[in-house]
């Protein structure tokens, strides 16, 4: 379980997230939403420890444990995974590389190559993309949706516990957002990860089927709710779903 | 590709692939037609001078250390040549390194790639690109970039003196640290801290080479 509780963030003296909380169990699915620059990457990168966000208050558990005594390598190796909003390009490294690497060190790389390589070409087909994207570097010249997929193989190779998606969706065609999504989706029945998806866009949620839809708003969630939630905001907006919260409390 | 040991003072290559040892402080090679070199030894104190000839290619892959090395190349362009000189190194104590190159002719590409990694060592880049007056079309690029712990320790002195108005001429040098953006990446990934940074520095030296 992934518990952040009270948690309050600074970049640069500036206030991005203020006691804000979120507790997911083992299996569920949230989404986190909200407008632009409400702090839904900054969220995401927290957790994964990034030293950039400052943390001035609060704790972040994941099955009790500390994270934030935790590095970013530890953080990974507890099986989480973000796929970022935009992920880096690393010229010179390829995939196979980094995920030999990876697996090496955890014990993990098949004691067949061969075995490794299986699985990479399976994982390739079933995310439509070339097998050359295996010994591609990292995201390197890779269009944004290509970029997508590519980060999904690193996850499907890595088998995250926690698996965090930042808009995911966006620069995805519909056939490669369908795909990915049906992929994940199968990646879900599997393997039964909790995932915690930022995104602005319906077509995912259709597919994964959310069990908790959060709203993010000036460093706060404002408004928690199942499916319908979504759906509520994907019709209306941001503006009118937290007016009938606000509506509620008066 | 077969070796070979270059122990005299000078050698004309034609139509070559060759992994070269250099083994003497001072040579001169003429380069006809396409040639490829991949140079994986050299003295501390070599120079180089390379002559292109007209209508001729050449691509240089060097990836090895320097130690108190103080190298020259020198490049003489010919008409409508086409140079690809691509030198990765990790740097140990005090090194000088000078790219001389002269462009006295027309339709010639110049590309000078440049890769450094500070390992405990000073290094001073000299990088000179000389386009003569009343030459035409040609294109001419230095791409330096040195990444380091201390930015004292590297000085880039780019010299581009380019007297003629029909050139394509760019120069690019970078000193900068391990890019911390790469490190959480990668550990993101489940690296470990020295791993991550040891393929950082792979990926930056493989950059300008293995194309
Ligand atoms: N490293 C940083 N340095 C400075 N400001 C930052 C940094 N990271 C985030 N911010 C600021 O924090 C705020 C929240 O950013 P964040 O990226 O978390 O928003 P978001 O909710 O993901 O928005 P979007 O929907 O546009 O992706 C923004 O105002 C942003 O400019
Ligand atoms: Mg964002």
């Amino acid at each position: 379980m992934l518990k952040i509780d009270n948690l309050t963030v600074k970049v640069l003296d500036k206030t991005i997230l203020e006691n804000f909380n979120l507790e997911i169990n083992d299996g569920e699915i949230h989404v986190l939403m909200g407008p632009n620059g409400a702090g839904k990457s900054t969220i995401s990168k927290v957790i994964m420890r990034d030293l950039n966000y400052e943390i001035t208050k609060g704790s972040i558990t994941y099955n009790d444990k500390d994270l934030l005594k935790m590095n970013t390598t530890e953080v990974a190796r507890e099986k989480i995974s973000l796929i970022s909003q935009s992920p880096m390009e690393i010229e010179g490294v390829t995939n196979a590389e980094m995920l030999r690497t990876v697996l090496n060190d955890l014990n993990e790389m098949p004691a067949n190559v061969l075995e490794f390589n299986r699985n990479l070409v399976k994982i390739c087909q079933k995310l439509n993309i070339p097998e050359s994207f295996i010994h591609r570097d990292i995201n390197y010249n890779m269009s944004g949706g290509e970029k997508k997929k590519n980060e999904l193989m690193h996850l499907f190779v890595l088998q995250p516990k926690l698996v965090i998606l930042d808009e995911i969706d966006s620069g995805l065609d519909i056939d490669a957002l369908n795909l990915v999504a049906n992929s994940l989706k199968e990646y879900y029945e599997e393997n039964h990860p909790s995932m915690l998806i930022i995104t602005h866009q319906p077509k995912l949620l259709e597919i994964l089927k959310p069990d908790y839809v959060h709203v993010l708003k000036n460093g706060k969630i404002v408004q928690s709710g199942d499916y319908n939630l979504a759906l509520e905001i994907f019709k209306n907006g941001f503006g009118a779903s937290i007016m009938s919260r606000n509506d509620l409390h008066e | 590709m077969n070796k070979i040991v270059l122990e005299q003072d000078e050698y004309k290559f034609q139509d070559e692939k060759k992994e070269i040892w250099i083994t003497t402080p001072k040579i001169n090679i003429d380069i006809c037609n396409e040639v490829y070199l991949k140079i994986t030894k050299i003295p501390a104190n070599l120079t180089l001078n390379l002559q292109l000839e007209a209508n001729s290619r050449l691509q240089i892959d060097m990836e090895l250390d320097f130690d108190n090395n103080q190298n020259t190349f020198n490049f003489i362009s010919g008409e409508n040549s086409y140079l690809e000189f691509n030198l990765a190194t990790v740097f140990h104590n005090e090194n000088s390194l000078v790219i001389n190159n002269q462009v006295n002719v027309n339709n010639s590409i110049t590309n000078i790639h440049f890769r450094g990694i500070e390992d405990g060592g000073k290094i001073k880049v000299l990088a000179v690109g000389k386009i003569y007056p009343e030459t035409k079309d040609n294109k001419y690029l230095e791409d330096i970039r040195v990444m380091t712990k201390d930015n004292s320790l590297v000085t880039i002195m780019p010299d581009l003196l380019v007297e003629s108005n029909l050139v394509e001429a760019n120069h690019n040098a970078v000193i900068s640290p391990v890019n911390q953006d790469y490190m959480f990446y990668l550990r993101s990934k489940g690296l470990t801290y020295d791993k991550a940074l040891e393929l950082i520095k792979k990926g930056f030296l493989n950059s300008i080479l293995k194309k």
